[in-house]
């Protein structure tokens, strides 16, 4: 069994590239954002889900995320984020930055 | 149980400071996630899994509190940019010639005291916007910055737009001073120069203190102008005096570099009183604008540098 990774150890300083790598397939709100996250590392990354809405106006602040309230189901109102190029242009970023230190890392413990 | 953790979220947020549209958008989104999670998985692990709101509204405010703390330092670099161009233009239109009485105006004094304020303001408001502008371009891709460090940027924001709105009213008390002996378009541009460019700057000087209210509760100490100008200090001709350390040897060598640059122009007396404004101000304005050094922490890194000292001779 995996165990489960808090956002104040290894996710720290890489939660912004699990959020934007979240986006890339398209707009979604808070909580389909942390669903993506802890499905595709198998819930592996378990974010304290609250924190992420602060991380979120964070990327937003820096133009890489833009959001708008759309209607819900009944009287609920969802804030949506979607990707901006600029955000698109960081994401492939930071990929690459992440790629590096992993193959360094793969080299350096092998 | 989730209108619970959304009043114990609210109550958090307003006691940090954090209202208007960041208090009803947190609020509003956290409702949404928590209706969402509880029609998922419960109640009772919808709220597990929300986390503190105490922790949220800190993480929260400290976002916020950045933010604007940014934007309000850019906004004053920006609004400052034109008072010094006004200044300048001011400056040197002036008409040659005028014979002024600079302690026999209407007011007795005032306009030596416009006088002053006219050479010196401006070198406050111009040094304090560099440094803040320095500072927030330095840290624009950090994140949520601590508390110390957004205090510093503001006070250096701050510091340059009352140093840009005193130095207009001194153009301006100076002017209506001596309104007898100067040409009357010269008194109309500063006049007009006061009337279009103090309101901006009281704008950005008021967006600077409404940045200061929400409680930032992230912990770290501020950085300083030699952190800011690393690539300067670390030169070896200059690291060798040790200014972090040692700062008021800083000022003393800026201090007889300005004089040297003042003096011709100004003469022995304006050298001077350079010099000793210089010092004046860096005594007042040095710890909240980070010219110097936090004491405990330059005592740290001399007990560091010392320690490796030691330890490279042991090496040898």
């Amino acid at each position: 069994m995996r165990s489960k990774v808090s956002a104040g150890d290894v996710l720290k300083g890489h939660v912004d590239l699990l959020l934007l790598a979240a986006l890339e397939a398209g707009p979604a709100h808070g909580y389909a954002i942390l669903e993506t996250v802890r499905e595709r590392s198998e819930g592996v990354f378990d974010l304290a889900e609250g924190t992420v809405y602060p991380a979120l106006y964070r990327l937003e602040r820096r133009g890489l995320l833009d959001s708008s309230w759309v209607e819900a189901t009944g009287t609920r109102k969802r804030r949506v984020y979607r990707l901006t190029p600029k955000g698109q242009a960081e994401l492939g970023r930071q990929r690459t930055a992440w790629d590096g230190y992993v193959t360094a890392m793969q080299v350096a413990i092998a | 149980m989730i209108d619970a953790i959304l009043e114990q979220l609210g109550a958090a947020l307003d006691d940090l400071g954090v209202r208007g549209a960041g208090y009803h958008r947190m609020l509003a989104e956290a409702r949404d996630h928590l209706e969402e999670t509880v029609a998922r998985v419960g109640e009772e692990e919808a709220v597990r899994t929300f986390g503190s709101p105490r922790e949220l509204a800190g993480l929260v405010a400290a976002e916020v509190a950045t933010s604007r703390t940014r934007s309000a330092a850019y906004a004053t670099f920006f609004v400052l940019a034109p008072v010094g161009l006004a200044y300048a233009a001011l400056y040197l239109s002036f008409p040659s010639g005028s014979q002024l009485d600079q302690s026999g105006g209407r007011v007795p004094g005032l306009g030596l005291l416009a006088s002053a304020g006219i050479v010196f303001l401006p070198q406050i408001a111009f040094v304090s916007g560099v440094l803040a502008l320095l500072r927030v371009v330095r840290m624009r891709n950090r994140d949520t910055l601590a508390a110390a460090e957004l205090r510093m940027q503001r006070a250096r924001a701050a510091v340059a737009s009352t140093a840009g709105i005193l130095t207009l009213v001194s153009l301006g008390l100076f002017a209506i001073d001596q309104r007898r002996i100067i040409a009357g378009w010269w008194l109309v541009g500063v006049v007009v120069a006061c009337a279009v460019l103090i309101p901006p700057l009281l704008v950005v000087g008021l967006a600077t203190r409404r940045a200061a209210r929400p409680v930032v509760p992230v912990e770290g100490r501020a950085d300083d102008v030699f952190d800011d100008l690393a690539l300067l200090f670390q030169m070896p001709v200059v690291r060798r005096h040790d200014f972090p350390s040692h700062p008021w040897r800083f000022a003393v060598l800026v201090g007889f570099v300005l004089a040297a640059a003042v003096g011709p122009f100004a003469g022995p007396a304006g050298a001077v009183g350079e010099f000793a404004v210089l010092l004046v101000c860096f005594r007042v304005l040095g710890r909240p604008l980070g010219l110097r050094r936090d004491g405990a922490r330059a005592s740290c890194e001399d007990d560091e540098a010392g320690a490796q000292e030691a330890t490279a001779e042991r090496a040898l």
